[in-house]
């Protein structure tokens, strides 16, 4: 099967003054349609960068997107823009990706009058089906962002994303700011909508609990890199890499008793304008090898698409 | 503070409209006769050198001050968000070259640059528009490129530009709306300045000159008079001025305390 | 007047803020308490009132929050009827917080060794210089490595991580009998939570303090607590020791919320209901405000103001199901 997304060796770099900032170095990976991927770390490890370079929010500086074939990064201004109907994104924080002065309607019919999908009375069908499908009442598409809960925001963003039935939705971690009971809620309506429509999904999120519920692979991103990538059931059950298991080690269990032999890291991550030679994470690695400190390790497969970077 | 200042505007938007017809003699109707009279029940601001009422005189100088307030203040709004908006948004070199131009022009007074400009264009009225404009135009500059700053960040540029929008509509349609505010209320205080900066071009010679009434022109012709006694030729034209310019700034400041409250 | 019993014991704490319908009550008839030498969580959803308990307790309300009735007792002391004079002594010294948002608690103009020394200062009376040594001393127990020159840093040149280890020296630092940490990992990454967290449990083994946490994430409350109290738009629904609060939830709220929460060791099942539990929360109702959105709401529930109930030794709930 061919893939949908075919990202290969992107990097991304920002300068400031003689300072360069490598936010993504070097990242190379496929996502095949209906799956959805997942694509973890923390702060800084440069997996919102990533997803906006393969949307083109931000141009990359190297490397290159194959969507269905062609290299995205090639196209022009006018010729990216008529591809955006087929990739779309779901944003971060419900307050401020809905303009304030633009009722619901308005916000969810631009997508459809700008590449000329549907109008007419096509139009006001199409805004109905979409608000049915993400759960909400027709009467709220005449209202005003200010008039609606987060969780009825953060649908509005989803509705906006699916509209124009794209073939590929990247959710920059759409559950963060959403208190836990709308955070399932929503989970729940990304599933169903996985189901119905056959979305492939990039998600993005610092949240694992959440990618847990809803992604058939997940990529462990760190300083830029992938570390370890591989089935979520694989990934979550047997983390292979240093990086993975303190990471999942650190995460709070909701059940008093079940404590997790929690693997603490030495000190904090690197600067990104001072990558460390080697492999970015010897620095804090309770394995580190001589090794480490000058090579960097490839990512290899261990069997069962299971991928990690580590010399081991 | 608002009312007060509504109700000057109200009161000088109906002179100018309403109050030329309801007044008695025209503005250019020379008596002279009645040269110099002082206050009365026919002439209750009494008359000028040449016998000219001058309640008339003052209700016909409303149209003009008000005309060219408003246009002043249109043109730089227009023209100050146009430009503010593509350099908020672009950044870079444009930036960097507005933003000269404007430190440049924010160098001298207004009032100077509007007598330099108009000494240069000449004595006509659509030179007097053009000149105060360009002296406000960078003040709208600064501001819409400040708000657009703070906003082309925010989620729903970037959603904007994901679904497809060109950059023109970006700028023009998604973020300039939710960025004017500040100019707005700016704009109701140009009125007032424009006011000023107009008559005060009139009084020097420069811009509208006699016979024409307004404002500036009738508090120059009138200054002579002060000496001999005859007050109230400068004096109630003057003090037009300054309760018109005082009402627009009551409602300038007003305006800014509630866009304020309300975005808190 | 109420025995005082414990730490902290709040009683029937109401607050009330003006609304466009009259003033709305946003904490209602809140008790609970906290005892000597425990970590008791406060555990709600946005708009539970946890954060504003915490204020009312610190003496922080905003001018425009008023309390409406009920008493907060501090060992002996009515805190509700201090002067602000004798507020100042109680807090630091007796009662200290860590508010949310790490990096506005800082002073951005001051290195900060000089904050931590300041506390030193003001709260044991050191002098200048032992109060700096003392800084840097603490600083070092909170795992800041190179704590000298670190100590000559201003906030931006930290990590918020590392300016969350100095929140909690310079609370050290006052020597409190009761901390309140108000969602001290808000936008840390979950490794260096995870290193918070354990420096805050060692803090508390070392100095008998009692904390009270405030926290929205259950697995945090899971790990770090001995007690649980739950909230939900202004009233407290249940609360409990830790492990009987997650083995057998009582209250409908608590039960629907342990039944949201994603999980990391096994794929979840999502809930077929889609409403979700905090949006449209109504602060008017006079009986149980839960009422809205309650599986089991009885007809009373609305109008009544809910008993309190012990259903267990030390397991209180606030239900009309138990009543």
């Amino acid at each position: 099967m061919e893939p949908l997304l075919k990202v290969v060796e992107l990097v991304k770099s920002f300068r400031e003054g003689p300072l360069v900032l490598w936010a993504v170095n070097g990242v190379t990976f496929q996502i095949y349609p209906g799956e959805t991927v997942g694509l973890v770390g923390e702060s800084g490890c440069g997996k919102t960068t990533t997803a906006r370079c393969i949307l083109r929010l931000t141009e990359p500086t190297e490397g290159q997107v194959y969507f269905n074939g062609s290299d995205l990064t090639r196209l022009s201004p006018r010729e990216m823009r008529g591809q955006r109907r087929n990739l779309q994104m779901v944003f971060q924080d419900p307050d401020t990706s809905l303009n304030p002065r633009f009722t619901v309607r308005r916000t969810l019919a631009e997508p459809l009058r700008l590449h000329n999908l549907v109008s007419g009375r096509r139009l006001e069908e199409r805004l109905q089906e979409t608000m049915i499908r993400v759960n909400m009442d027709l009467g709220f598409l005449d209202r005003y962002p200010h008039q609606l809960s987060e969780g009825q925001k953060q649908r509005v963003g989803i509705a906006r994303a699916i509209i124009t039935e794209p073939q590929f939705v990247a959710l920059d971690e759409p559950t963060s700011s959403l208190d836990m009971s709308i955070r399932i809620h929503v989970i729940g309506l990304l599933q169903r909508l996985q189901e119905e429509l056959g979305m492939t999904c990039l998600f993005i999120s610092h949240d694992l609990s959440a990618v847990r519920a809803i992604c058939n692979r997940v990529m462990v991103m760190y300083l830029g890199r992938i570390v370890e990538a591989g089935p979520a059931e694989e990934i979550f059950e047997r983390p292979l890499h240093h990086y993975t298991q303190a990471l999942l080690s650190a995460i709070p269990i909701p059940e008093p008793g079940k404590r997790r032999q929690r693997i603490l890291l030495k000190g904090e991550p690197p600067s990104l304008f001072d990558l460390p030679e080697g492999c970015a994470f010897h620095e804090r690695c309770p394995h580190v090898e001589p090794l480490c400190r000058r090579e960097l390790p490839p990512l290899r497969d261990v069997g069962g698409g299971h991928l990690v970077a580590c010399h081991r | 503070m608002l009312l007060i200042g509504l109700l000057i505007f109200i009161a000088v938007l109906l002179s100018t409209t309403v109050a030329p017809s309801l007044v008695a003699y025209g503005p250019l109707q020379t008596n002279p006769e009645l040269k110099l009279r002082p206050p009365s029940a026919d002439h209750l601001m009494g008359t000028d050198n040449f016998g000219r009422d001058i309640v008339s005189r003052v209700v016909h100088g409303a149209r003009l001050d008000l005309l060219i307030a408003f246009s002043v203040v249109a043109i730089a709004l227009g023209v100050g968000s146009l430009v503010g908006t593509i350099t908020g948004y672009y950044g870079g070199i444009v930036d960097d070259v507005v933003m000269r131009i404007t430190d440049v022009l924010f160098a001298f007074p207004s009032f100077i640059l509007a007598m330099a400009i108009t000494a240069m264009l000449g004595n006509t009225i659509p030179n007097v528009i053009i000149a105060i404009a360009i002296a406000y135009i960078p003040y709208f500059v600064r501001l819409t490129r400040g708000e657009i700053l703070s906003s082309r960040g925010l989620g729903y540029a970037e959603a904007a530009r994901c679904v497809g929008n060109p950059d023109w509509r970006i700028m023009y349609i998604h973020l300039l709306p939710n960025c004017l505010t500040p100019s707005l209320v700016q704009a109701t205080l140009c009125l007032g300045w424009a006011i000023l900066d107009t008559s005060g071009l009139a009084f020097l010679g420069l811009g509208i000159r006699p016979p024409t009434p307004e404002w500036g022109v009738l508090v120059s012709e009138g200054a002579q008079n002060i000496i001999s006694g005859q007050w109230w030729t400068s004096v109630f034209p003057g003090a037009v001025i300054v309760f018109t310019a005082l009402g627009f700034n009551l409602v300038g400041d007003s305006l800014r305390d509630i866009t304020a409250r309300e975005e808190r | 007047m109420v025995e005082a019993k414990g730490l902290l014991h709040i009683q029937d704490l109401s607050v009330t803020f003006p609304s466009r319908d009259g003033r709305v009550a946003i904490l209602d008839r809140v008790s609970f308490e906290v005892l000597e030498n425990e970590i008791v969580g406060l555990v709600g959803e946005s708009g539970s009132g946890k954060t504003m308990t915490s204020l009312a307790v610190m003496g922080f309300l905003p001018p425009s929050g008023q309390v409406a009735g009920g008493e907060i007792w501090f060992k002996e002391k009515d805190l509700l009827h201090l002067t602000e004079e004798e507020m100042q002594r109680v807090r630091g010294r007796e009662i200290a917080m860590i508010f949310q948002g790490i990096r506005s608690a800082l002073n951005p103009l001051m290195r900060v060794g000089d904050q931590v020394a300041r506390v030193y200062q003001l709260q044991r009376g050191l002098t200048g210089k032992e109060a700096y040594e003392e800084a840097v001393r603490i600083l070092n127990r909170m795992g800041i490595p190179d704590a000298e020159r670190r100590a000559r840093a201003y906030p931006h040149q930290l990590s918020r991580g590392m300016c969350q280890r100095v929140l909690v020296a310079m609370m050290v630092a006052c020597q409190p009998e009761l901390l309140i940490a108000d969602e001290p990992t808000t936008g840390l990454d979950v490794t260096i939570q995870a290193q918070i967290f354990e420096l805050i449990k060692d803090v508390q083994q070392a100095t008998d303090a009692s904390i009270l946490l405030i926290t929205h994430d259950l697995g945090v409350v899971a790990e770090t607590c001995q007690r649980v109290v739950v909230m939900y738009a202004g009233q407290v629904m249940e609360s409990a020791p830790v492990e009987p609060l997650f083995a057998q939830p009582c209250h409908p709220y608590t039960q629907s919320l342990l039944c949201s929460i994603l999980r990391v060791d096994k794929v979840v099942e999502i809930p077929e209901a889609d409403v979700s539990l905090s949006e449209g929360v109504s602060y008017g109702l006079r009986g149980c405000r839960f009422a809205l959105r309650c599986p089991v709401v009885l007809p009373h529930c609305w109008e009544e103001r809910p008993p309190k109930e012990e259903v267990e030794p030390d397991h209180w709930v606030f239900c009309h199901n138990y009543g």
